[in-house]
């Protein structure tokens, strides 16, 4: 696994999406040429000149450019993560990473499943996938349109993205797992891979269609985090008697790691 | 301005060669933070906490940011006595800096034992005794909690090995001072004050514990004062070396440690924060040393102005 490293990185640009969803580009070449999809990074302080709050957040990657940076995509539902989505370009911001496991695929077909800033990863890794000329398929949903990042460039690239909004606002009018269970019904090929990231409940119901089908599963969780370097064990989950560290030993678990 | 002071430590028979170590279960087992900062420069890696079996811990979420500071309730997760000799240790004897291992024990003989079996292992130089964990045999209360049982396990400890002996107190007590005054007459090296202290945290909203074991432990900046009163008392009532734990973030912390009657002090939950915050500490209080025409660290020791 590549080394990670803790360094000090020049916000380059922010593009706010509705008013709850920010993405962040961060020159940042030791991390983003290190980062692998479903790598994150531990970001912060928030405040170098105050101690509340005193954690760093731990943020999932949604892509690198060739030029070394960093883009990271936030949504603000608590303190902290409202107090990110009010930075300017040009601070400089503390953060550790590449860390953790992240996806691992060399299948020829990729479904990805996003449920509302769960999609980041999925960008990321749906961006590798599709330089190696792999076909890939994004179902994402959320709850508004406006709590939607712009995914147009990915489109561009040739993947499919097929949306969903609990309130209709765009594409299906319901659950992104109510595409999954279409598509996987209407046709898949064995050299699928499924990828999903997003609530708890969204990830149970993807695995519920993925064994159903038959169709391998990858799933990237979230936790609250303090170190991100597996060394304080604060974000472990009691899995089958195990504890697992989704830090280290994730955030990417197979779906039967998590769910058999 | 003094050429650089000497940064030398002495905790009993323990000598550091600065007295900046890392907290007991904020640094995992030394390898995690390796390149993300300079682990070589520290005075001492105080291990995660083992047992003489795997522990898997406590239901998740074992994390909740406090104001300044945060509550852990992980439980003690760790890969037992034989997992941290085979997997762990081989890493930390590379390093040039100490080890020291923290050790809990259920029972009074699981303390005897741990130090027993790693009084022989070379690579360990020092044990730190966690005794802020339920006594299985007594009802749950936590050894550290009791004068007396306190004391028992400290010379459970000692009587097992040559090595320094450290233990670590726990602040959730009516006198600290008692339990420290009986602790020492053990003939342990030193005492590190303080553990995390009991806490919890409630989602207003919900009603729901932020916590998966309800309550935990708090650290961070938000309980340094209370950790400096606990210092300054022991060290005015106890003949003992003191290692002063418990928010400190920065180099000014660490002084305010030190003259409090601190001959040592652990970074703990600030490595969190920002991997390098021990490594500044020590930077900064050789500065400071330096600046005050200082030669010693310990010249500073106890210097509080009353």
């Amino acid at each position: 696994m590549a080394t990670a490293h803790n360094i000090t990185a020049e916000l380059k640009q922010v593009r706010h999406f509705g008013k709850d969803l920010v993405l962040l580009r961060l020159f940042a070449p030791s991390v983003a040429l290190a980062a692998t999809p479903g790598q994150f990074v531990m970001l912060g302080p928030l405040d170098p000149r105050c101690m509340d709050p005193f954690l760093c957040r731990p943020i999932s990657i949604f892509g690198v450019t060739d030029e070394g940076e960093l883009d990271l995509l936030i949504a603000a539902a608590g303190r902290g993560t409202r107090m990110i989505s009010a930075w300017t370009e040009g601070l400089r911001v503390e953060l550790t990473g590449p860390l953790g496991h992240g996806f691992e695929s060399d299948t020829k077909n990729l479904l990805l499943v996003g449920g509302g800033v769960g999609v980041a990863p999925l960008v990321f890794l749906a961006d590798t996938q599709l330089a190696k000329g792999r076909k890939c398929t994004l179902l994402y949903g959320a709850a508004r349109s406006e709590m939607m990042v712009d995914l147009q460039k990915l489109q561009d690239r040739g993947c499919l993205v097929k949306l969903a909004t609990d309130d209709g606002s765009v594409g299906h009018h319901g659950l992104v797992t109510d595409l999954l269970s279409k598509h996987l019904s209407a046709s898949h090929s064995h050299d699928t891979l499924v990828a999903a990231c997003g609530p708890s409940p969204m990830l149970k119901e993807v695995w519920r269609n993925c064994s159903e089908h038959g169709v391998d599963l990858q799933v990237s969780l979230e936790n609250r985090m303090a170190c991100g370097t597996g060394a304080c064990m604060g974000c472990s989950l009691l899995i089958s008697g195990k504890a697992l560290r989704v830090c280290k030993q994730g955030p990417v678990f197979s779906g039967g790691e998590v769910f058999q | 301005m003094s050429p650089t002071p000497d940064m030398t430590t002495h905790i009993g028979k323990l000598v550091l060669d600065n007295p900046v170590m890392v907290a007991s279960g904020t640094f995992g087992f030394g390898e995690e933070y390796d390149g993300l900062m300079d682990v070589r420069a520290l005075g001492a890696i105080v291990t995660k906490g083992i047992s003489l079996e795997p522990r898997v811990g406590n239901p998740a979420p074992r994390t909740a940011e406090t104001p300044c500071g945060m509550i852990n309730s992980v439980g003690l997760q760790n890969p037992g006595l034989r997992g941290f000799v085979e997997h762990k240790l081989p890493w930390l004897k590379e390093v040039p800096c100490k080890v020291v291992v923290n050790i809990l024990g259920d029972t009074v003989e699981e303390y005897a034992t741990l130090a027993r079996e790693l009084d022989g292992v070379p690579g360990v130089d020092a044990m730190e005794v966690n005794i802020s964990c339920p006594n299985v045999e007594h009802g749950g209360m936590t050894f550290g909690s009791d004068p007396q049982t306190a004391r028992r396990v400290a010379e459970a400890v000692r009587a097992e090995t040559d090595k320094p002996v450290l233990v670590k107190l726990s602040p959730n007590v009516t006198s600290i001072v008692q339990v420290a005054e009986a602790v020492i007459t053990a003939e342990i090296d030193g005492l590190t004050l303080i553990n995390t202290i009991s806490a919890m945290a409630i989602d207003y909203a919900t009603g729901k514990p932020l916590l998966g074991a309800i309550t935990g432990g708090l650290s961070g900046p938000a309980i340094k004062p209370v950790a400096v009163r606990a210092v300054f008392e022991v060290a005015r009532a106890c003949e003992t070396s003191i290692v002063g734990c418990g928010g400190i973030a920065s180099w000014q912390d660490a002084v305010e440690f030190i003259r409090a009657g601190a001959s040592a002090v652990q970074v703990g939950s600030a490595t969190f924060r920002s991997p390098s915050s021990a490594v500044r500490v020590i930077d900064g209080l050789r500065g400071f040393l330096s600046h005050i025409d200082c030669s010693s660290c310990r010249e500073l020791v106890g210097k509080v102005n009353i």
